[in-house]
């Protein structure tokens, strides 16, 4: 985000506090009357919405701050596995066939994909690879969509990448001991993956994509 | 706590959620109020809906509140003080412009005019401070009751508006030197008015001289003060003086003469040995004073020429003496009457039934009446005589209309009444439709007044069997009342079932027959209020029409009803009267109700409503009392603005933090 830009949008900040602090203090006022007048609820609805503008035009510098300091809920699940495998399954390969229960139609289309090989890998940006190598992170395989990617180390660590205004890259990998063969890109927060092991796995995590995942955000800690 | 956030952001404020509501305090407060006032009674204490009596905020709110009505009646009587002041600078700027006026009438100055607007100013503010401040609202209509309940305990007319406004126009008259004449019906109280102004209009003279007297004698530079000083004893002292107005009862026999003065004739002495003595000391008292006087005659004469001449002059002076005195002295003698005497000593003087009086008779006052005092007015029969400072007149009558007759009473001259004020005095005011829970302006419903300051006890407080019942029958009741007087004074809005506009000719029930009712009802001692209507009331109504649509008003006010054991049918006029057999369906048998007391504060609420709302606490509670108006719809709305504004401070603090890290980069 350019200078001007950033103070353009601290000074919003501001006048948004500032009005948030005088309808309180008109609301306190109101509670020693009990008299509950039209224009405070009118205000309260002007403050939403801009408080949605503000939150959607701070959304990268907000994930910037909790790139790494948030959980990030971090999961793994395994969707598809070849027989034999114990854990939890949505499908079930049969010798060469997938097993098509409990798989939706999108899934099974990805999941084929990776099978087939059709999955391509994506093409980082410069400014990633960049940070990337800063980070020294040896990357050989990445899925996302352009705003974000998990990115894939030959170590078996996997790291998500946003583009925050500028890219990140979080500090601490998200996963560990993914040795991935083919990767696509699912939903914004979520890929698929085809590992070593012949079992497909969504990788997720949590992001702050709109306001109101911004509003559910902790201050403190 | 993070750097940048202060006390009172959202997470540290007092959720809504826990903030005691101001109405249940109020609520919980007036409670505890009327148990202490019922502590006389059987009440049981009904603690349903209010919070516990040891909480920390309703004590704090409790001790607020007393604090706040203590500086109230200071405030109070700081206005009443100021308002005696002006009043009396004002008064006295009065009478110097009528006594150098060249027609001897008061003339507007500047000084008065400035004291009039000063006056005015402290009515308007105390008027706004009823409006606005809770607590004056209550300190002020409860000193309103207490001199009512003093008034009724003097046996004087309470002080409700409409009775407030009538004596104003009659001092207002009595002040300009115009007496005055009250007419309206009967039971409307108009005899007892014309004492009650008779005796203030006294009073206020008294009290206007006594504070001159005493304010004369200060030469400090704080006038005001020394007036705040002086002006409570002078007043306590004036009060308790016996001031008496003159009373001419009037009649169709009473003569020009009777209301002057009477020829009497006086037995000068007595028959009895002390006076025979008497008698004779007298004469020879007065016939050797005769002789003395003459010595100068007699020296010249001889011895026996002096013996001849006294016994002559004894003979003659005896005789004379005795013809003077014949059957031991009497004489002709002129007492002085209420009117002369009136006059001579400066006081009031009121006529009652004054247009029963002959027109003959009464225009011997036409001199009288067109004089002020300090003028001269004659009298015939008595020849010429000043006006006293201080007499004033005032003439009374029923006032006869198309409907009522009062026998015997004359329509005044026109010439002889327009030498008066006329004010027509009649029945106070009172709402004749809906329910006493839904009365808009409760503070015009004076009648309703009347009956609970005549029920309430003196302390203030009014105990009554179940309230919840007892209030709206005496509200019907008052409504009943006036819907009477309304027909009685040709009024009548209320249509019979044949359309027939409803009229009473002989009875109405006033105030005088409400007062009767209620000292029957007792407070359901014996008897209901049905029952004390028909014993109290409308058995003594002899007229038959009158007394079946009286019957038939009660009913519709929600008396004698069929679930009561009674049955009222409907008559046409000319029937003959309902009785109380033909009313009755069953014997009668009482069921007496518990007493239950309301506090005065609860009294001043019925008499003047509710009031304004409290808006202001002390600072100490200001985060634990969310002030409501007692409606869960007034507290949801608070609390969803509430839930809004928190979620709009976390967000502040999500963007601020935002905006500052990415500026420290």
């Amino acid at each position: 985000m350019q200078e001007d830009n950033k103070e353009i949008l601290s000074e919003k900040v501001r006048d948004y506090r500032a009005r948030t602090a005088a309808l309180r203090a008109r609301y306190d006022k109101a509670l020693t009357t009990g008299i509950f007048t039209k224009d405070l609820t009118e205000e309260l609805c002007a403050l939403q919405k801009e408080k949605e503008a503000l939150l959607t035009e701070c959304l990268p510098l907000i994930r910037r701050r909790f790139l790494d300091r948030m959980d990030r809920a971090a999961t793994c699940t395994v969707l598809v596995a070849p027989k034999g495998y114990q854990g939890p399954l949505s499908g079930e390969f049969s010798g060469d066939v997938l097993q098509e229960a409990g798989l939706s139609k999108e899934e099974l289309s990805l999941i084929r994909k990776l099978e087939d090989g059709e999955a391509k890998e994506a093409e980082l940006p410069e400014d990633l690879t960049e940070a990337l190598e800063t980070r020294q992170i040896s990357c050989y395989l990445a899925a996302g969509d352009g705003t974000f990617f998990f990115v894939f180390d030959e170590e078996g660590n996997v790291y998500l990448a946003e583009d925050n205004d500028g890219w990140q890259v979080r500090k601490d990998p998200l996963f560990t001991g993914i040795l991935a063969e083919n990767a696509i890109r699912e939903t914004d927060h979520s890929v698929l993956v085809l590992d070593a092991d012949h079992r497909v796995l969504r990788l997720s995590c949590a992001r702050i994509l709109t306001p109101l995942d911004a509003e559910r955000l902790p201050i403190y800690g | 706590m993070p750097a940048g956030h202060t006390a009172g952001t959202f997470s540290y404020r007092n959720n809504i959620k826990h903030m005691r509501r101001l109405s249940k305090l109020e609520q919980t407060r007036r409670a505890l109020e009327r148990q202490q006032a019922g502590t006389k009674t059987e009440q049981q204490n009904n603690s349903k809906d209010t919070q516990d009596p040891e909480d920390p905020v309703l004590q704090s709110y409790l001790a607020y509140v007393k604090d706040r009505r203590t500086a109230a009646k200071k405030e109070l009587e700081g206005l009443e003080l100021q308002e005696a002041y002006e009043t009396y600078l004002l008064k006295a700027e009065q009478e110097k412009s009528r006594r150098t006026s060249v027609n001897g009438e008061k003339r507007s100055t500047r000084q008065s005019r400035a004291h009039a607007l000063k006056l005015q100013e402290i009515r308007e503010k105390r008027q706004a401070l009823a409006e606005r401040d809770p607590d004056f609202f209550y300190v002020s209509n409860e000193k309103k009751i207490r001199d009512a309940l003093h008034a009724e305990r003097e046996g004087k007319l309470v002080d409700v508006p409409y009775l407030v406004r009538a004596k104003e126009q009659v001092f207002a008259s009595l002040d300009a030197g115009i007496p005055v004449y009250l007419v309206g019906h009967l039971g409307s109280g108009k005899t007892q008015l014309a004492i009650e102004c008779a005796e203030e209009y006294m009073a206020r003279r008294l009290l206007q001289k006594e504070l001159t007297d005493r304010m004369k004698e200060y030469q400090g530079d704080d006038p005001y003060a020394f007036f705040c000083s002086i002006y409570p004893k002078v007043r306590d002292e004036v009060k308790k003086q016996e001031l008496h107005p003159y009373f001419i009862a009037g009649s169709h026999n009473l003569t020009a003469e009777d209301m002057f003065f009477e020829k009497t004739l006086k037995l000068s002495h007595a028959s009895g040995k002390d006076s025979d003595r008497e008698q004779l000391q007298t004469l020879i008292e007065g016939f050797v004073s005769f002789a003395r006087e003459n010595e100068a005659i007699m020296k010249d004469m001889t011895k026996d020429q002096q013996l001849e001449l006294l016994l002559a002059g004894w003979k003659t002076f005896s005789n004379l003496y005795i013809a003077e005195n014949s059957g031991y002295g009497t004489t002709v003698e002129k007492i002085e009457k209420e009117v002369l005497l009136a006059l001579r000593e400066g006081k009031p003087v009121i006529i009652d039934e004054i247009n029963t009086i002959a027109m003959a008779n009464l225009i011997a006052l036409n001199d009288i009446l067109q004089h002020h005092a300090g003028q001269t007015a004659y009298v015939t029969g008595v020849g010429s005589i000043t006006i006293a400072e201080g007499f004033c007149l005032i003439g009374t009558g029923n006032l006869s209309t198309g409907t009522v007759s009062y026998e015997g009473t004359n329509v005044l001259n026109p010439a002889f009444q327009s030498r008066f004020t006329t004010i027509v005095y009649n029945y106070v005011p009172q709402e004749e439709t809906g329910d006493l829970n839904r009365s808009e302006h409760p503070e015009r419903n004076e009648l309703f007044h009347l009956l609970l300051l005549h029920l309430a006890d003196k302390d203030g407080t009014l105990s009554l069997p179940e309230p919840e019942q007892s209030l709206p029958a005496l509200w019907h009741l008052a409504q009943m009342a006036r819907v009477s007087e309304d027909i009685f004074e040709g009024r009548g809005s209320v249509d019979t079932k044949d359309g027939d506009v409803p009229v009473l000719n002989e009875a109405v029930l006033s105030v005088r027959g409400l007062i009767h009712v209620l000292d029957h009802w007792n407070f359901g001692e014996e008897e209901d209020l049905s029952m004390a209507l028909w014993n109290g009331f409308l058995s003594s109504v002899t007229s038959a029409d009158d007394r079946n649509l009286l019957l038939s008003l009660a009913v519709r006010y929600g008396f004698f009803t069929d679930a009561g054991g009674w049955h009222v049918e409907a008559r046409k006029r000319g029937s003959a009267p309902l009785s109380f057999d033909e009313i009755r369906t069953m014997p009668y048998r009482h069921h007496l109700l518990p007493l239950e007391t309301l506090s005065t504060e609860d009294l001043v609420h019925l008499l003047f409503g509710e009031g304004p709302k409290r808006t202001e606490i002390q600072k100490d509670l200001g985060d634990t009392i969310l002030f409501d108006d007692g409606t869960q719809k007034d507290l949801d709305q608070a609390q969803s603005l509430d839930e809004g504004i928190r979620e709009l401070e976390q967000s502040a603090d999500i963007l601020s933090d935002a905006v500052r890290d990415d500026a420290r980069g």
